[in-house]
């Protein structure tokens, strides 16, 4: 009889999300499940991934995953680097180094703009989060763009409430006409956006 | 460092990475923005490298005394320059 691990759906996520990184790439990741993810694949399949956190952390390898975000020495542990937020989003994701951003957000809609900054209703009513940090950076900048994002139709919307890091903005080359760097289609196809659900 | 396409780094000394790891804030160039790395101890002498050696003051005298003509300096280039085998050479003497 074959045995079936018992998972979480994020746990899935989680797995689904380091698949698509390759050994030898340099990422830059946002807060949640992309650094699960992250250092799933650099102890998995990627040894050689360089990791990298906006807030100017290096390669950490750290043994667990914290319990404030970002901003948690126990995340930095054993990093290669100590720099800093503007040298991270200056001289690193706006220089192009970056492979790939891999980002969670609030809600995406169908040309990949993430919205981390505000929910409203057509009342006028609205919600302020947290985002971005430097999600807009690391979407702006990175060759190609990962999100991780619960499937829901909340989440999933044909418009966002707030582009707070753009994807390919109204589509058909916006996104090359604004000035962005990355966001090649890669093998994902002509649309440059490619869904992976669960199965 | 920030703006190049390329960044050479010429090292006094190759450490583990785990000494890097213990101390991420002394990081000034994280790896994944190298391109070569050159392991050449004393590269800097006759100069000095902080911390590690200091100028070699009379081998910059000498220099300095050669400089003064273009035969001077031509001779110095000969001697330390282009007529020994290798660094160590110049280094030794």
């Amino acid at each position: 009889m074959v045995e079936v691990a018992e998972y979480t759906p994020f746990e899935l996520m989680a797995v689904a999300g380091a698949r698509e990184l390759k050994d030898g790439e340099i990422v830059c990741v946002g807060l949640g499940l992309p650094i699960v993810a992250s250092f799933l694949a650099k102890r998995t399949h990627a040894p050689n991934l360089t990791i990298l956190l906006e807030l100017g952390v290096v390669d950490p390898e750290p043994i667990e995953i914290g319990v404030d975000g970002l901003s948690d020495p126990r995340i930095w542990y054993r990093a290669k680097s100590h720099t800093s937020f503007a040298d991270m989003l200056g001289s690193v994701l706006h220089k192009g180094l970056v492979d790939v951003g891999f980002l969670g957000a609030l809600e995406v809609d169908a040309y990949g703009n993430l919205n981390t900054t505000l929910l409203g209703d057509p009342k006028g009513k609205y919600r302020r989060f947290t985002g971005s940090g430097g999600g807009n950076d690391i979407a702006s900048c990175a060759r190609r763009t990962i999100i991780t994002i619960r499937h829901e139709a909340r989440k999933l919307n044909e418009a966002v409430a707030f582009i707070t890091s753009p994807g390919y903005l109204g589509g058909g080359g916006e996104r090359e006409a604004a000035g962005l760097i990355g966001g090649q289609p890669g093998d994902y196809g002509q649309s440059g956006l490619w869904l992976r659900s669960a199965p | 460092m920030k703006a190049s396409k390329r960044t050479i780094v010429i090292t006094e000394r190759l450490v583990s990475i785990e000494m890097i790891r213990q101390y991420p804030e002394r990081t000034r160039v994280p790896g994944f923005r190298v391109s070569h790395v050159v392991h050449l101890p004393f590269s800097a002498h006759p100069s000095s490298v902080y911390g590690v050696y200091d100028f070699d003051k009379r081998h910059i005298k000498e220099y300095a005394e050669a400089s003064k003509t273009l035969q001077g300096l031509q001779e110095y280039l000969d001697k330390y320059v282009y007529g020994v085998k290798d660094h160590w050479v110049t280094w030794k003497s």
